[in-house]
């Protein structure tokens, strides 16, 4: 992580403060239901403010249509090169049922690729040791109103209208970090 | 865990949760409580998360689906394609075409057919699980601290149900705060339950922060 407050353009910083705001609220959400750390309005807190910071990076860009790249990533190159390979190893790649098998067989390389991601991710977090709460770190909170309170800052400045308005959705989102920490 | 078990669970936090929200409705007419108006359009919100939660057809099937209908509109391209004459690359390049443009629409089919899966399962409108007694408003025109009351209790019981259906979707050896909130990320079942009990939590916070600044400032 970069220490620049003013790193990047608006709407990476703030898709940035969202991600992290949505993990220690996820988190935290994920302790509350094991009772290892019983707490049902912080997560509730912080998943009001990466609403807020989420809906301000809307007003710079619109939302991608997924948040999950590798995953995208590997879907599409699983299918292409499955559906490319089949058709440089045919005899007859033009023949109508090679092309179709061809397709197919993409379609079904990637949702085994994804199912493959998933299932490894899965092992990772259920090896994964329990590392201190991140809802519990007072840097979290520092870090996260100094970056958004230049985001807000900047967002205040801005020419267009639209832009300006994600200022008080900044503003609602400091609020709701700050109810987070008592 | 049996579908049917799911189904009844979610059901039942529907019902607490439909329960709540009628207790609410009957007792804020005006649009001056700020706290009470921001809790009613999340617990709506919840039940449509619910029934997405029931999510019958997993990514195999929607594979299946996808699979059959781009074989069919490949091979149909192709077969025409061929007919008409076209070279070889040329057959190859329309039919890839055909197959991202037919990919497209059908996703948000494949979606909507789902809705439609999960609505059947799940009892089409979430009634209210006893009969509403409307709380009195009052002199304030907002909740008195007994109406409230009435609200949090159905919602802290749906709250406490949303959590226990949500384990038992999981292996109660794997009952890990880390690979809870892997599952929440990106399990389709779990994740809508995770989303719906978030929606669930900030509902009753502002409750809360109703009643405590109603007890702070009477009047």
């Amino acid at each position: 992580m970069r220490d620049d407050v003013f790193d990047g353009d608006m709407e990476h910083r703030l898709r940035r403060a969202a991600r992290r705001l949505r993990t220690a609220s996820l988190d935290a959400q994920a302790r509350d239901w094991t009772t290892e750390r019983p707490d049902r309005i912080g997560f509730a807190r912080l998943g009001q403010a990466h609403h807020e910071v989420s809906t301000a990076a809307d007003r710079y860009a619109s939302p991608p249509p997924t948040g999950d790249w590798t995953a995208t990533l590997i879907n599409l190159l699983a299918w292409a090169g499955t559906t490319v390979l089949i058709l440089l190893s045919a005899d007859r790649p033009a023949a109508p049922l090679t092309t179709a098998v061809a397709i197919v067989a993409g379609a079904v390389a990637a949702q085994v690729a994804f199912s493959a991601l998933q299932w490894a991710r899965r092992q990772v977090a259920r090896r994964a040791r329990t590392e201190p709460a991140a809802i519990d770190d007072p840097y979290l909170y520092t870090d996260l109103t100094r970056r958004l309170e230049a985001c807000a800052a900047a967002a205040r400045a801005e020419k267009s209208e639209k832009r300006r308005a994600a200022a008080a959705e900044l503003g609602r989102a400091l609020d709701w970090i700050s109810a987070a920490r008592e | 865990m049996s579908r049917r078990q799911l189904y009844g669970d979610l059901n039942a936090v529907r019902a607490l949760v439909a329960d709540g929200l009628s207790q609410l409705d009957g007792a804020v007419g005006d649009l001056d409580h700020y706290w009470l108006n921001s809790a009613r359009p999340r617990l709506r919100s919840v039940d449509d998360l619910l029934v997405a939660a029931a999510g019958r057809l997993g990514g195999w099937a929607r594979t299946g689906i996808t699979g059959v209908v781009l074989f069919l509109a490949g091979w149909a391209t192709a077969a025409a394609a061929n007919a008409l004459g076209f070279s070889p690359a040329w057959v190859i390049v329309t039919t890839l075409v055909v197959a991202v443009l037919v990919e497209l629409p059908l996703r948000g089919a494949v979606v909507a057919l789902d809705d439609a899966l999960n609505r059947r399962r799940l009892t089409p409108a979430a009634q209210p699980a006893r009969a509403v007694v409307r709380a009195l408003p009052s002199a304030s025109g907002g909740l008195s601290a007994d109406g409230i009351a009435a609200v949090l209790e159905p919602l802290l019981q749906a709250r406490v149900r949303l959590v226990s259906t949500a384990l038992r979707q999981v292996d109660s050896r794997r009952w890990r705060s880390p690979y809870l909130a892997r599952l929440a990320a990106d399990d389709a079942r779990i994740g809508r339950i995770a989303a719906a009990d978030l929606l669930l939590c900030q509902a009753i916070d502002y409750l809360e922060i109703y009643v405590d600044k109603q007890t702070k400032e009477p009047g």
